[in-house]
């Protein structure tokens, strides 16, 4: 595809200020030179290597239509005077979507084309203060430079969206968000949520359901003790992570290694699904799952199938005494429960 | 270009029958835990009536490239008992997809019967893709799923297959027949529904009283 549209606009936080006290955006269209396109296209790139999860656009369903949608559409579609109408508003809208928390950037709205298809990429780059050193025979002189972004930050964001000018296209995008899942819902609905109006595509019960599925999956494959207990701890763990937004691969990286992972990676329906980040919801896991995990008083913690429950695991309804009956047949060490 | 379009249409079908399938399973266990479901269904469409769609002359505007926007290529059905479980699924459904378009299909005049029936329409999600989709960029990017009561489903489809099968316009006579069914469809699901609500309230009042 050929890159034909760049803008750029300074953004500073807007949200939670009156709109009188803060910086409205800056900018407009650029030129696009030789070292421009080379660095957008390094840029999409290393996005396309980082981790880049689904989104689809919040869309009002009684009217068909969202706001930034028709916004990149614009973009994409409109000739020049329209494409910066639509860059302006986006940018303000990037503005009124950034609090005090968040760094003052460069906003980037980009179209690419290729026959009757489009695609735009919003690319955010926080401000950085850089050093420019200018040497010379009499004196040298190291310049700071406070009005630079910078490309590689992890706290760069980039969203996708792709297709032809019609209704069933440009509903879905993809994103690079290093914070969405962070435990701060309002750090990590910045970007997909306030500024783009979109939702995740794996939406919270189907992820839940998946996640649950691919674990019972994995167990199956797995015969070795040890890589059984690794996908028990890991049933436990998330249920009291205080990161709810997760994906199968985060999972695999924070909760398995070794055979364990293969094996739960290999259990996931698609490629596709591995990277979909979802909203964890840990009644949906334990129904699906089957599974129920108790909280003794001791700091003990029981977990049982449930089909075991009321046979060698019994609870005392009154008392809510618990009691359980077994033979070991694997036991391990560890500095603290999953 | 018809024969093209039977072509393209015909090599991909495989793979939309795959989401089909698994669109269906996730529809399955999205409802597993809601009463009064009937049945779930979901369908590839067949060519022709693809090949129809595409050319059907009343989309305005017509369709530039049917093979992405015709949303229906992929379709299901979920058949309640009443109602008021048409709202509970789709309100359950939230939880498992995105919907981009919602509406009740419902004749225009208060005075006539005929169709009935909430059309759903929702992006394909991610978990439901086979991987050889993303190889290709001719594919749709959203379904469509119907849900209505079995008396409206015991109207529709008689009519639709008697429809499709009859030459011209239908003749008086025979569209009073129908308006006839409709409405008797109708009045059997406000029945229905009284009924359920009076089960409801008996079902309460047989609640034991907490200890």
């Amino acid at each position: 595809m050929e890159l034909f549209r760049v803008h750029a606009y300074s953004v500073s936080p807007l949200r939670t200020l009156d709109v009188d006290a803060g910086v409205p955006p800056a900018g407009g269209a650029v030129r696009i030179t030789a070292s421009l396109r080379a660095a957008m296209e390094t840029n999409s790139a290393d996005a396309n290597q980082a981790a880049r999860f689904p989104v689809d656009f919040a869309v009002d369903p009684a009217t068909r239509t969202n706001e930034i949608r028709e916004l990149v559409l614009d973009f994409a579609f409109g000739e020049a005077s329209t494409a910066t109408a639509a860059g302006r508003s986006l940018a303000h809208r990037l503005a009124g979507a950034m609090d005090r928390r968040s760094l003052p950037c460069l906003f980037v709205p980009t179209a690419l084309r290729e026959d009757d298809k489009r695609r735009v990429v919003l690319w955010i780059f926080p401000r950085e203060e850089a050093f420019r050193l200018r040497t010379a025979a009499a004196e040298s002189t190291l310049e700071v430079l406070s009005n630079v972004f910078s490309q590689k930050s992890t706290h760069r964001k980039a969203a996708t969206f792709q297709g032809r000018h019609s209704r069933s296209d440009f509903l879905k995008g993809r994103v690079l968000d290093h914070q969405a899942n962070q435990i701060s819902r309002d750090v990590a609905d910045f970007w997909i949520d306030r500024f783009l109006l979109c939702k995740l595509s794996l939406q919270a019960e189907a992820g839940t359901r998946l996640l649950a599925k691919t674990l019972k999956k994995a167990l199956e494959q797995c015969e070795e003790p040890a890589d059984r207990e690794q996908l028990y701890n890991s049933m436990l763990a998330i249920r009291t992570s205080p990161r709810p937004r997760i994906s199968l691969a985060t999972f695999a990286k924070r909760y398995l290694g070794g055979a364990a992972s293969e094996a739960f990676l290999r259990s996931a329906p698609n490629v596709e699904s591995r990277d979909a980040l979802f909203d964890f919801r840990q009644d949906t896991f334990d129904t699906v799952l089957q599974f129920r995990v108790f909280h003794l008083d001791s700091g003990v913690f029981v977990s049982a199938p449930l089909e075991e429950v009321g046979e060698s695991v019994r609870v005392n309804p009154k008392t809510r005494e618990l009691s359980c009956s077994g033979i070991i047949i694997a036991e391990q060490a560890r500095a603290r429960h999953a | 270009m018809p024969d093209d379009l039977r072509h393209l249409y015909l090599a991909r079908r495989p793979l939309l029958q795959q989401v089909a399938v698994s669109l269906d399973q996730e529809t399955r266990e999205a409802l597993l835990h809601v009463p009064h479901i009937d049945r779930i269904a979901f369908r590839v469409k067949g060519v022709d009536s693809f090949l129809a769609k595409a050319a059907d002359a009343s989309n305005q505007p017509m369709y530039t490239a049917p093979l992405v926007e015709i949303e229906d290529q992929i379709a299901g059905r979920v058949i309640v008992f009443h109602l008021d479980d048409i709202g509970v699924v789709l309100d359950t459904l939230k939880g498992t997809f995105n919907a981009v378009e919602r509406y009740r299909r419902r004749p225009e005049k208060d005075a006539e019967f005929g169709y009935e029936s909430e059309h759903f329409i929702a992006t394909l999600p991610p978990q439901v893709l086979p991987d050889a989709w993303s190889d290709r960029e001719d594919l749709p990017t959203t379904f469509e799923l119907q849900v209505r009561t079995i008396f409206m489903h015991a109207y529709a489809e008689p009519q639709h297959d008697l429809a499709y099968k009859a030459v011209g316009d239908l003749p008086r006579e025979i569209r009073r027949e129908l308006a006839w069914i409709a409405a008797s469809a109708w009045g059997a699901d406000q029945a229905y529904e009284r009924i359920a609500r009076w089960a409801a309230t008996q079902a309460s009042l047989k609640q034991p009283e907490p200890e």
